[in-house]
């Protein structure tokens, strides 16, 4: 490029501009996987009414304190969960100068990944069991990982781009909870874990381009030194569980309360900025060009603050109706740059409903005789959005939504172990339609949004 | 608005009159962002600084010997030789590097100042003997299980990337890159003298695309952003890499419980980070935030990554006991760097030259016989030290006519551990407690770098070209853990 002189040189560029035209794909911002889409096979099919249940290691996210019911020094579990969006939006067409009328949903995104629960009752391992301290604590995890490709996201260039607020799980690289329970009488009992978070953002301290660039080089003289910084913190996590002292009582009803602090990740880019450097003579490049950059587009995973009070009864021993009661601290929210959404969000109750009955189906012919425990589950629960009225400048989309669920449970008498159980959930979220006037926005016309999304999945656990 | 009211133009109109001033006022930001901190590629964090306590203490000449969860890495084959169903441990390692790259002609100018690396260590395995499960299937006593973890804390994944190889860079023992180091194994008793095992390393790599549009109209308002359009589409994938492990016992009474050959091969481990494709517009935008007709577009280009390379290698090991409580162990690892590819897959030029590692590793292991107080509670203490020397993969350059694409360096070293263990407790279960130290010595060296104009510019250099660099320096690690096993 040496043979090619400067004014040239700029009179192409110059000469290569193009239109430039705004983006119209579909941004997210969603919270954890387990928030949107359960933590667990059982706790999922029972519409995640499961503060007050919290038996098997899904108690690590939903209440820690849950954990010491497990009775086993080793139980696993692990499986298979996919979840699919079904969101549409709808823009009208505008007239107006300004205005875009070209806003259409192009793609949903898919999660699919490994779920894992671990579990283990240290009043159940030889090693502690004689322990005064030790036999009193127990330990769970909840476990959820992204597969094949994960932290896949876009992110808008301006805060007033529509996108949907929910459902777009890619970016989150997993999913963990991890947590300890104590008994503290045979009534109460309490817990407390972490959800780690991911905090990741990448600064370019010094990117310059170099013009001309040499011909044989695949950066088109474009340099960079790039600083990424990736943190991990940690959200707590509470949980209380107490069954009445009295013993008529004590195996029917129970009540739990789990705290769960808020879950802010932020992913992207923060400080960028570019200089241009001429090197048309090599022993005397010249600096032509000094943007002073700013902090530019974070990517914002937020799960608010919140608590949860629930009961349950078993009005038979076989039957379990569960009722959950959840606060999110949603006006918090933060918006990229740490901007508050205009209008800001608004607190939510979501009331869950959850059942669940086990029998012994008493089969009697060859394999199936060891199944010892078959389990019907259902939930229902209705989330209302957060979102308020986006008819100004602001294009977050979001709607109020029903969620039923169902789910399947068989427990095999295995001799080599305690037992196998094979667990089996649906879920459909029916995302109620909502219309955007957006009669105050510059930019954008009418918007609807709606949909549904549907999950499965499937898991095996082992207890000794 | 036209193009003549472009912040851009303005500034490229300007330049004849404002050339000396933007000189002197970038030039010490340039010269820090060239060299302010060393830019680093290094490998994964069990091959650099040794992957368990007592492994590490040994040289990690572990491959024969691979008798705790660290086998997970070093032989997964070795897992079967765990004794308890369960044996954990947690520990704290740090690590500094003091390398240093001096330029003689530049008094001014060096490289030094890389990150220092600390974090946890976890360490799980089992011989899988679950009563229940053997009861109704003997055959599953023949299995085992290992993990390993190291996890950087607090702050994980800082790196600076170095745009390409010519940008002078240490090779090793940057490790803040990095969040994780995982080995997941599992192992199998073919017969009493043959066992083997297999396993993964998880690791992640990633790349961020970017659109970039610059409005320069918006650069001194009062945009947060200051005028800068970003949006990334970040894709990371998560890839494993294999571990595959022997370990022989000679099937000869007598010797057998003396004397053990291992081998063990793990996959290549390449990952790249940073940023992949961008494309940058420069141009106004109006009041609404819509970008007006006339922009300045760059071109598409591939652009910067991190690169961290482990090559694949080869271990033969092999360890012996002369006498009760002393083991003798030797490695010898070829690890194939020849396959080395700097950012943009470019193979460095000259190429890496494949390289054999040799290390030594000694355990003395005792009862001290201690009556009095709390001593009498330590069974056993072990006293560990190893060597190992690992030859630089960095073929060296001489001032030729043609320049160099690389100025990547790196040095042999020469690798000092030792390590000091106590046991505690009863046959049913045992507390372990370990610290180990490490020192690793760079052989002095001094070659040539070659600063082509851009860096020979943002260094403050009068003129490109070959410059003489004196290379050396150390690195040491210290840590501690504790084991619980039953």
């Amino acid at each position: 490029m040496s043979g090619v002189n400067r004014p040239a040189f700029l009179l192409l560029f110059f000469l290569a501009a193009v239109l430039g035209s705004p983006s119209t794909r579909i941004y997210a911002q969603t919270p954890l996987p387990f928030d949107e889409l359960g933590a667990g096979p059982r706790a999922t099919a029972m519409g995640q009414a499961f503060t007050a249940v919290a038996d098997d290691a899904s108690a690590a996210y939903y209440n820690p304190a849950g954990l010491i019911q497990i009775r086993s020094p080793f139980q696993l579990t692990l499986g298979y969960q996919y979840a699919k969006p079904r969101v549409w939006v709808e823009m009208e067409p505008v007239e107006l100068n300004f205005r875009r009328g070209d806003f259409n949903r192009s793609e949903d995104y898919s999660t699919s990944g490994l779920y894992m629960g671990y579990a283990c009752n240290l009043a159940d391992v030889s090693f502690f069991k004689d322990s005064a301290v030790f036999s009193r604590f127990a330990v769970g995890l909840t476990f959820f990982a992204n597969i094949p490709e994960l932290t896949q996201f876009w992110n808008p260039q301006w805060d007033t781009e529509p996108y949907v607020l929910r459902y777009n799980e890619r970016w989150s690289l997993f999913a963990l909870a991890v947590s300890v329970a104590f008994r503290c009488t045979d009534w109460l009992s309490v817990g407390a874990g972490i959800l780690p978070r991911v905090d990741s953002l990448q600064t370019s301290t010094g990117s310059w381009i170099q013009l001309p660039p040499e011909e044989d080089d695949s950066a088109v003289g474009f340099r960079m030194d790039l600083r990424q910084t990736t943190e991990v913190n940690v959200v707590p996590i509470f949980g209380l569980l107490v069954h009445p002292p009295q013993a008529s009582l004590r195996d029917r009803l129970s009540f739990g309360f789990s705290y769960r602090g808020e879950n802010s990740a932020f992913y992207g880019t923060g400080m960028q900025s570019t200089k241009g450097l001429w090197v048309g003579d090599p022993e005397n490049p010249v600096m032509f060009f000094d943007d002073p950059g700013g902090r530019v587009v974070d990517h914002v995973g937020f799960s608010p603050e919140q608590l949860t009070f629930a009961f349950a009864v078993k009005p038979v021993q076989a039957l379990i109706f569960a009722f959950d009661f959840t606060w999110k601290r949603y006006s918090a929210f933060t918006f990229f740059w740490d901007v508050h959404p205009e209008p800001p969000f608004e607190d939510v109750w979501v009331p869950r409903v959850g059942i669940a009955y086990a029998f012994d189906p008493g089969l009697e012919a060859g394999f199936l005789k060891k199944i010892c425990e078959l389990s019907l589950l259902a939930g229902y629960y209705r989330e209302p959005s957060p979102v308020q009225d986006m008819s100004g400048r602001m294009n977050i989309l979001d709607a109020d939504q029903n969620v039923v669920s169902g789910g399947f449970g068989a427990k095999y008498d295995a001799e080599w172990t305690g037992y196998v159980k094979l667990d089996a959930f649906f879920q459909a979220h029916l995302l109620e339609s909502n219309h955007i006037s957006n009669d105050r926005d510059p930019l954008y016309g009418p918007i609807s949004v709606g949909g549904q999304v549907w999950a499965f999945g499937i898991s095996l656990s082992i207890a000794y | 608005m036209g193009v003549r009211d472009f912040a851009v133009y303005r500034v490229l109109k300007d330049l004849p009159m404002r050339f000396k001033a933007i000189r002197v006022l970038l030039l010490p930001l340039a010269v820090l962002c060239a060299f302010g901190r060393a830019s680093a590629q290094t490998g994964m964090f069990f091959d650099e600084f040794g992957a368990g306590f007592k492994s590490a203490s040994m040289g990690q000449a572990f491959t024969a010997v691979a008798d705790d969860h660290s086998a997970a890495y070093y032989n997964p084959a070795g897992l079967t030789q765990t004794e308890k169903i369960f044996e954990f441990t947690a520990g704290y390692i740090y690590a500094k590097p003091r390398l240093r790259a001096d330029y003689p002609e530049n008094p001014s100018l060096n490289l030094s100042d890389q990150a220092s690396s600390h974090g946890l260590y976890l360490g799980i395995a089992s011989n899988l003997d679950f009563s229940e499960t053997i009861r109704v299937y003997p055959w599953f006593r023949r299995f085992a299980f290992g993990f390993i973890l190291w996890a950087n804390l607090p702050e994980f994944g800082q790196y600076h990337s170095g745009p390409t190889a010519i940008k002078p860079h240490f090779l090793r023992h940057d490790m803040s890159f990095q969040a994780l180091s995982i080995s997941i194994s599992a192992a199998v008793e073919i017969t009493r003298w043959l066992s083997v095992g297999g396993g993964v390393i998880p690791s992640v790599t990633s790349a961020a695309e970017e659109d970039v549009f610059q409005a320069v109209n918006k650069i001194n308002e009062d945009d947060p952003v200051r005028g800068l359009r970003l949006s990334i589409h970040q894709t990371a994938t998560v890839f494993v890499v294999p571990i595959l492990g022997i370990l022989i016992r000679p099937p000869v009474e007598g010797v057998r419980d003396r004397v053990a050959v291992g081998v063990c091969f793990r996959g290549e481990n390449e990952q790249n980070h940073g940023k992949g494709v961008i494309r940058q517009d420069i141009g106004t935008e109006d009041e609404y935030g819509e970008p007006l007709p006339v922009a300045l577009p760059y071109p598409d280009h591939y652009n910067i990554n991190l690169v961290s390379y482990i090559p694949w290698q080869l271990t033969g090991g092999v360890s012996a006991k002369p006498f009760e409580g002393l083991t003798l162990a030797y490695d010898m690892t070829f690890k194939r760097y020849s396959e080395y590819r700097t950012y943009l897959e470019l193979p460095p030029d000259p190429p890496f030259q494949d390289t054999y590692t040799h290390r030594f590793g000694v355990e003395y292991a005792f009862d001290p016989g201690f009556t009095s107080g709390f001593a009498r509670r330590i069974r056993r203490i072990g006293l560990r030290g190893g060597y190992y020397y690992e030859p630089t993969p960095v073929q060296q350059w001489e001032p030729s006519e043609q320049e160099p694409n690389n100025n990547i360096y790196g040095s042999d070293q020469d690798v000092f551990s030792a390590g000091l263990s106590l046991i505690l407790g009863q046959e049913k279960g045992e507390h372990e407690f370990e610290m180990y130290f490490r020192y690793h010595h760079f052989r002095g060296l001094s070659r040539y770098a070659y600063f082509d104009s851009v860096y020979a510019f943002m260094s403050g250099l009068e003129e490109p070209g070959y410059k003489r660099v004196d290379i050396s320096g150390y690195v040491w690690a210290i840590g501690g853990s504790y084991t619980l096993r039953f």
